[in-house]
């Protein structure tokens, strides 16, 4: 218990990372289990939400142009969503792995396009103005923008939720995951329904950098950071259910942040000790060889 | 006289939905054992059972009186069960002939051999260039099997499986689709087999059944409905339900 | 019946396929080795390194297509072995001795290794689950490298190593081009027992096992193993190849094994044409090229104009630069 109230920053600090973690995974999961396509771009549009903060949260920062930023980088992600989609077309007769290649290649190209706008130094963000500050929580000081964040994780959580239990999108999701082809044999048109899925994806990478961008900052190479946890986060939660990206963002989130903070030496190792288990204690569904 | 391959008792599940049901069945040497039944009696998941593809919930399999039910896929492949698929599955992007040279090398033993290339293996390659020329296709050994037309991918799929060297070979559907001449040409093949060869077809043409079959079990639902020479199932009442339901039983097999 | 064959000779193919374009695929790698050969006769230095690193990149790159291309398990973590591989390579010439061979010892027993270790794992899974995790894996060497000061320097790596020697009392190659020669006869060697493998039964077990798996195991084969040792081979050949960037550049730092390395490896492979084994050496040569050579010349955007065109070969040319052509029988 002792330890419990030691940590206790730490702790929180994990959940909000873990939060942070889920609004990355959650869009590279639901891309991977509903469309069977691994977007590698994911950690670049993360970048590119980062820098969008850069750019906004300069200044005195209202709560308009907090949102402002939260809107453009809705839009840019369901463009990039779109365009990414619209992109993975023509190779969808050609295997997933051909669609992962050509997601690496956008990954590549947006992040060079990044470095060369806005250099190859590293960004730190403060929060807007009305979410600064740390006051006093239960006699601990705790910053305002990683509770905001952690409210706002929570939040997306719930409508994600909604989302793929509750509405006719999410129906059709579920669906694709357990039997695409019948999913479109039932009629459905699936481009719409494609684009539909990236973009949701792919606007969550993008929020999630300006969310994360106090947090995280901005630099060349984040995308990268953000694409491997984002990675073990979906091999860890698995892609089957939005709960599980919720429990494994959570762990690795925390796994990362106790780690960093009590074993700084083995941080890494931690998180992909994790991994490894995660594998082999879930050998079901994705990562299940099935006998056909 | 031992049977060359017994079922026993065998069941498989796809989820809560039970595919076979408690299947029991012996295979006697050199026989042509038919296994019939409407559609979705549970035949190609029996197969599948059989050689270890799926995960059988209960139940053993012996080959030649030996339990090889523990045994994964391959090692009951190497013990002699090898079966052919509903849909000729192949190795699209190579020859011809690398298609069946692949059954060859695996059953000669060299498939992680290195050093020599492929076609230096002498025996390995006038195998397989004799196990095509039966099959009738020997012009198009070099051509990559995805320029096949449908009927002569199932020829390779049927050639590939016999060049395992299988104690007994199932057969899923292999006339399906098949013209008149090539149907005739197989049932030649599958006599031939005899008495090295066993052979388990699973099949809808029920002349050829009824004409090549030496024994004859019938699924329905997963579960054995009848068991016994052709003529007695022919002439089975429950069996004829089986597959026309309660309507008026007319003149099936006859 | 029996046909007796024998393959080259008696079919139409073999008639098109001893024309003009079958001696040029025969003439086309020998040709290539001697002009690298004797390129330090007639270029500068900095261009002799940059045919090193071409040549010790391409070892990598072809030990990643046997493994892509032609077993057809999609790596985006041969990082690792390579700079498990470079790192040996260093920490023998720092600590124990400039000699050449050795370094090579370690780097590929380094690669293989590793390889060993991860592959026990990371071979049971398949196409972007097999993807993922190599991804995963070989981030976690790269933040190993960060984290073993001790053993890599850390974060700054290794530097200032000895010029590489050939033998224990031979001199330190301090020329560029007598470096280039060691290196490309290396390369070569490498280059040529991976053709020998692609060419042989393991091969055509390999390429089964690409097409369909499934059937494979239809067929009696134990697919592990097989995809396994494939694993180890490549990882064997990414440990050369970072014995041998290192004994050209006489640095090594974690920014070898990051996770850019195994992309522009994949890259080089399906540029070059996936499983062509040619091909992909040449795609070697051309992203080195531009991600490292010409960057200075296109304002450092060398990654940008090579992503640009790895998008189109994906797109365009799916079979890379080389592919197109149907396989002969191995």
């Amino acid at each position: 218990m002792q330890w419990l109230t030691d940590n206790f920053i730490t702790i929180l600090d994990g959940v909000a990372f873990g939060l942070l973690l889920f609004t990355i995974a959650i869009g590279l999961s639901l891309i991977l289990g509903v469309l069977d396509v691994l977007n590698l771009a994911h950690g670049a549009l993360y970048l590119a939400g980062a820098y969008l903060a850069v750019q906004f949260f300069t200044g005195r920062v209202s709560i308009w142009v907090f949102l402002l930023a939260l809107v453009m980088a809705s839009v840019l992600g369901a463009g990039a969503g779109a365009g990414l989609a619209f992109m993975m077309r023509p190779l969808a007769g050609r295997g997933h792995l051909d669609q992962a290649l050509l997601s690496l290649g956008v990954a590549l190209v947006l992040a060079d396009l990044i470095s060369a706008v806005f250099g190859n130094d590293v960004h730190t963000v403060s929060p807007p103005g009305f979410l600064s500050g740390s006051p006093q929580l239960a006699g601990f000081t705790y910053p305002v923008y990683r509770l905001a964040v952690i409210l706002v994780g929570l939040v997306l959580a719930l409508v994600v939720y909604l989302v793929v239990e509750r509405t006719r999108l999410g129906a059709l999701a579920r669906a694709t995951v357990i039997d695409a082809p019948m999913v479109r044999a039932m009629g459905v048109d699936t481009r719409p329904f494609v684009a539909g899925i990236f973009a949701f994806g792919t606007v969550l990478a993008c929020v999630g950098g300006v969310l994360g961008a106090p947090i995280l900052g901005a630099y060349p190479g984040l995308d990268q950071y953000v694409l491997i946890l984002g990675l073990v986060v979906v091999v860890v939660g698995g892609v089957d259910t939005v709960r599980g990206t919720l429990v494994g963002a959570l762990v690795i989130g925390q796994v990362e942040v106790l780690g960093v903070s009590l074993l700084p030496r083995y941080a890494s190792f931690l998180v992909f000790a994790t991994m490894v288990v995660g594998l082999l204690l879930r050998p079901g569904n994705r990562m299940r060889v099935a006998a056909s | 006289m031992t049977p060359v391959l017994e079922i026993d008792g065998l069941s498989g599940s796809y989820g809560s939905i039970v595919a076979v049901d408690d299947v029991s069945m012996r295979v006697a040497p050199g026989a042509r054992h038919a296994v019939i039944g409407p559609n979705g009696a549970g035949k190609s998941t029996l197969f599948g059972l059989v050689t270890g593809a799926l995960d059988a919930g209960s139940g053993r399999v012996l080959l030649d009186g030996r339990d090889i039910s523990d045994l994964p896929e391959y090692a009951r492949v190497r013990a002699g069960v090898t079966k052919t698929f509903q849909q000729p599955s192949l190795f699209l992007s190579l020859p011809v002939l690398d298609n069946v040279a692949l059954a060859v090398q695996r059953a000669a033993g060299v498939g992680l051999r290195m050093l020599r290339p492929g076609h230096r293996y002498r025996n390995v390659h006038r195998t397989a260039v004799d196990h095509l020329a039966a099959a009738g296709l020997f012009e198009r050994r070099r051509d990559p099997a995805g320029t096949l037309s449908h009927g002569e991918r199932r020829q390779l799929d049927l050639a590939v499986a016999l060049a395992t060297n299988p104690r007994v070979l199932l057969l899923d559907e292999p006339t399906a689709g098949m013209s008149a001449a090539a149907t005739a040409h197989f049932i030649e093949l599958v006599v031939a087999l005899a008495p090295r060869v066993t052979t388990v077809i699973v099949e809808h043409d029920l002349d050829l059944v009824f004409g090549v079959a030496t024994h004859v079990t019938v699924l329905h639902q997963g579960a054995v409905l009848a068991d016994g020479p052709p003529h007695l199932v022919r002439g089975s009442a429950t069996v004829q339900q089986a597959y026309l339901g309660d309507g008026v039983v007319e003149s099936l097999f006859y | 019946m029996t046909a007796t064959i024998s393959p080259a000779r008696t079919s139409a193919h073999a008639a098109v396929r001893g024309g003009w374009a079958g001696r040029l695929r025969r003439v086309l790698p020998v040709a290539t080795v001697l002009a690298v050969a004797v390129a330090p006769f007639g270029v500068t230095p900095p261009v002799s390194s940059a045919l090193t690193r071409m040549c010790a990149f391409a070892v990598l790159v072809v030990g990643l297509d046997l493994l892509t291309g032609v077993a057809g398990l999609p790596s985006l973590g041969q990082a690792a072995p390579f700079g498990a591989g470079a790192y040996a390579a260093a920490i023998v010439a720092t600590r124990l001795s400039p000699v050449a061979p050795l370094q090579l010892v370690a780097g590929a027993a380094a690669g293989g290794l590793l390889a060993a270790v991860i592959g026990w794992l990371a071979v049971r899974l398949r196409g972007i689950n097999f993807l993922m995790i190599t991804l995963a894996l070989a981030e976690l060497v790269h933040a190993l490298a960060n984290q073993w000061s001790s053993l890599t320097g850390g974060s700054n790596g290794l530097v200032g190593l000895p010029f590489i020697r050939i033998a224990p009392a031979g001199p330190p190659l301090v020329a560029t081009g007598y470096v280039l020669w060691y290196v490309l006869a290396v390369s070569a060697a490498c280059v040529a027992v991976v053709v020998v493998v692609s060419r042989s039964a393991f091969g055509r077990t390999l390429r089964g096992i690409r097409d369909n798996e499934g059937r494979m195991r239809a067929l009696g084969y134990a697919t592990f193993w097989p995809k396994y040792l494939v694993f180890c081979i490549a990882g064997v050949l990414a440990g050369v190849g970072g014995s041998l960037w290192v004994a050209q550049a006489q640095f090594v730092s974690p920014g070898s094994l990051n996770f850019e390395v195994s992309a522009l490896a994949l890259m080089a492979v399906v540029i070059g044409g996936r499983g062509t084994l040619y091909g992909p050496v040449l795609g070697a040569a051309l992203v080195v090229l531009v991600r490292y050579e010409l960057s200075p010349y296109l304002a450092g955007r060398g990654m940008l104009l090579l992503g640009g065109v790895f998008i189109l070969v994906v797109y365009l040319l799916p079979k890379g630069l080389a592919g197109g052509r149907a396989r002969r029988s191995a």
